[in-house]
């Protein structure tokens, strides 16, 4: 019971059953095995998941079998690919306990940057241009949080509001359009060996995977958790909590900058308002993934599922014939569900419950039959 | 930290410095010596009075007449005292004492207004807690030396993670927090997997412990320790700064409950108004020497100061 593995979110979770098995017995050096996969995806996202599949069930019903055709698994994974390369952004972000309202302009300006340009510089230089153009957004995000102290929430809104208006100024608000596309945007938007899938979900899953190695299995990634879980500690022991956050904002604006590419790649053209919502959209996705919004907690597996989560809302929906209201609708409520879930099983806001599980581990530790004030009210 | 050139023999050990009448009993050989205790050549700090055989052996840590000054109130007034490896001092006194003070000014929080500081012999002055860290000294704050969403290994290595091939050697470093929590006396520990948050005040006291021990810390600094823990646990807090004892580590204890610092530690070193009013050894009788320690931290049957 001291053990339980319910509800234990974030990186660290230990399988269930693996406690008991390593126990307390004196066990050797070899008692642990490397972590299974549970250590990676919490459980909390594995419920979301299960949650993912209940709400793709009933919209398969309600789309009357489609959803679950080719071609529409493809367009759900085109739309979750498009939130998730910026939900990776957002997700290490967050983790670092910083936050981005700005990734939606970073998306809009850097894709109507390589938009601008490609034909003239080429598609490559363009797309450097691009990303470059979002890690200057999240570069100045950080300078200005970090250096200023000012909470990432106000300086990204505020940032999100003046590259707005830059990009309204040079463009006068007139949607780009490529008038045709050239063969090298196929690397984004053509689709995979004939499969009804494009490449840009092979790039989504590919950056994926390696961010989810880059922050569970490099240094960096350790400093990313500590700057995030206590930045206070972290800076204590040696880690560069600055130049790790600094890192995260520049990451995070060349993640959402590389979305607006694709986007761009993919549909052939983009306009001002594009960009509209996709932070709340992102932090949506990381939080039902399992991030925690204070930093510190939270995998990029986890916010790959909840864009997934919104892509098969998106175009289940559709399929559906019900109205675009519903997607905010359902948005909203799983969003709810996830952080009330996160509350609970992790006891994170609960005060209460955290010190009634501290207690029955001190007793299933100490043996001790009565417990003193020092351990009721000490020691958190 | 700035390393001095050279510290030759002063006569500033003389009248008026931290120790009173009683205080320079000899060290006792019969305490624990840690390997790799030889003084570089030039740099030993000049023996503090009393210590007969300090000649031999170089304090882990050695304050000369430190002092802090707040605005126009000495918070710290010329404050003495060393500490050999191995070995554990407490320093004893109550509230506003200036026992805090000084914590901070060894841990690299604070600097003092003047006075030195010494580890192993070389005179240091920190500007930063990780200047201190750097220099060997690990301070094992209630609050502020582990991160509470992370895992214990994680923890064990933040900020000197082993690596092979730029990614984390995660077995290795599992394996090696596995070891050194055992050594250290915490054999009970359910996964080196779990979050610190789910650990009990004891079992993150063996953490930060055993993080300072395998790291080679030379001087562990503890505040409070076993301020919030329960006598079982207290009693477990003190086996692990046994066992950092017995690697030769030196131990200094802040603590408020003078029984518990008679437990624990070798010599016991009183603050009042903030300064040093006395320094004991720990032997013989405790009870005359316990009453004798609570008279020094209350003020009792002092005459004046």
């Amino acid at each position: 019971m001291a053990n339980s593995p319910a509800g234990m979110g974030g990186l660290e979770t230990v399988a269930p059953g693996k406690g008991s098995r390593n126990g307390r017995s004196p066990g050797g050096a070899g008692s642990f095995r490397d972590r299974t996969f549970t250590s990676y995806i919490s459980l909390r996202t594995l419920a979301v998941t299960g949650v993912i599949i209940a709400v793709i069930l009933i919209l398969e019903g309600t789309s009357g079998g489609r959803l679950l055709q080719g071609v529409n698994v493809g367009g759900v994974l085109d739309a979750s690919s498009e939130i998730g390369f910026i939900a990776i952004g957002v997700t290490i972000l967050m983790i670092g306990g910083e936050f981005d309202l700005s990734v939606g302009q970073s998306f809009v300006a850097s894709g109507m940057t390589f938009a601008t340009i490609y034909h003239t510089v080429g598609v490559v230089p363009a797309i450097v241009v691009g990303l470059a153009t979002g890690a200057a957004i999240g570069f100045v995000n950080g300078f200005i949080t970090l250096s200023f102290g000012i909470p990432s929430f106000i300086t990204t809104l505020g940032t999100s509001y003046v590259v707005a208006g830059m990009v309204l100024l040079v463009t006068g608000a007139a949607p780009i359009s490529a008038i045709s596309l050239p063969a090298s945007f196929h690397m984004f938007g053509g689709y995979v060996f004939g499969l009804p899938v494009r490449w840009e979900v092979v790039w989504w899953i590919g950056l994926v995977v390696v961010m989810g190695l880059v922050l569970h299995k490099t240094a960096f990634g350790n400093h990313v958790f500590a700057a995030g879980g206590k930045p206070e500690v972290a800076k204590n022991i040696g880690v560069r909590v600055v130049r790790t956050k600094m890192t995260l904002f520049v990451l995070c604006g060349m993640f959402a900058a590389f979305s607006g590419i694709v986007l761009f790649a993919h549909l052939g053209d983009i306009e001002a308002s594009a960009g509209s919502g996709l932070q709340l959209e992102a932090i949506a996705a990381a939080v039902i993934g399992g991030t925690a919004l204070f930093g510190g907690v939270g995998t990029v597996y986890g916010g790959a599922i909840g864009s997934l989560f919104l892509g098969v809302l998106t175009v289940g929906l559709v399929l559906s014939g019900a109205s675009t209201t519903y997607y905010e609708l359902f948005v909203g409520i799983v969003l709810i569900g996830a952080v009330a879930l996160q509350a609970k099983v992790e006891g994170l806001g609960n005060f209460t419950k955290r010190m009634t599980e501290r207690l029955r581990i001190q007793r299933a530790f100490s043996g001790s039959e009565a417990l003193s004030r020092e351990e009721l009210y000490g020691g958190e | 930290m700035v390393v001095s050139d050279q510290h030759t023999e002063t006569a500033d050990a003389g009248e008026g410095v931290g120790p009173t009448p009683g205080a320079g009993v000899a060290q006792d050989g019969s305490l624990a010596l840690g390997g790799g205790v030889v003084a570089d050549d030039g740099v030993r700090p000049a023996p503090v009075v009393g210590q007969p055989d300090a000649s031999t052996r170089t304090p882990a840590l050695e304050l000369r007449k430190v002092s802090k000054r707040f605005g126009v109130a000495w918070a710290v007034r010329d404050v003495s005292f060393c500490i050999y490896p191995g070995e554990a001092m407490a320093l004893l006194g109550d509230n506003g004492a200036g026992k805090s003070t000084v914590v901070k000014m060894i841990s690299g929080a604070l600097s003092p207004t003047s006075g030195e500081l010494y580890v192993t012999g070389k005179k240091v002055r920190f500007s930063s807690s990780q200047a201190a860290r750097r220099a060997g000294i690990a301070t094992v704050y209630q609050d502020l030396g582990l991160v509470p969403t992370m895992s214990v290994w994680r923890n064990f290595f933040l900020g000197a993670e082993l690596r092979t091939k730029g990614r984390l050697d995660v077995r290795r470093m599992r394996w090696e927090a596995e070891e050194s929590l055992k050594e250290i006396g915490l054999r009970n520990l359910r996964s080196v997997d779990q979050n610190v948050m789910r650990m009990s005040g004891g079992e993150q006291q063996a953490l930060s412990i055993g993080r300072a021990v395998h790291f080679e810390q030379k001087v562990l600094l503890l505040d409070e320790p076993t301020a919030a823990l329960s006598v079982k646990e207290t009693e477990k807090v003190f086996e692990y700064i046994g066992r950092a004892k017995a690697r030769g580590v030196a131990v200094l204890v802040i603590m408020h409950n003078t029984a518990q610092a008679l437990r624990c530690a070798e010599k016991v070193v009183v603050m009042r108004h903030g300064r040093v009013i006395s320094e004991r050894r720990v032997e013989g009788d405790t009870s005359a020497l316990m009453e004798a320690v609570n008279g020094d931290i209350s003020g009792v049957g002092e005459s004046l100061q």
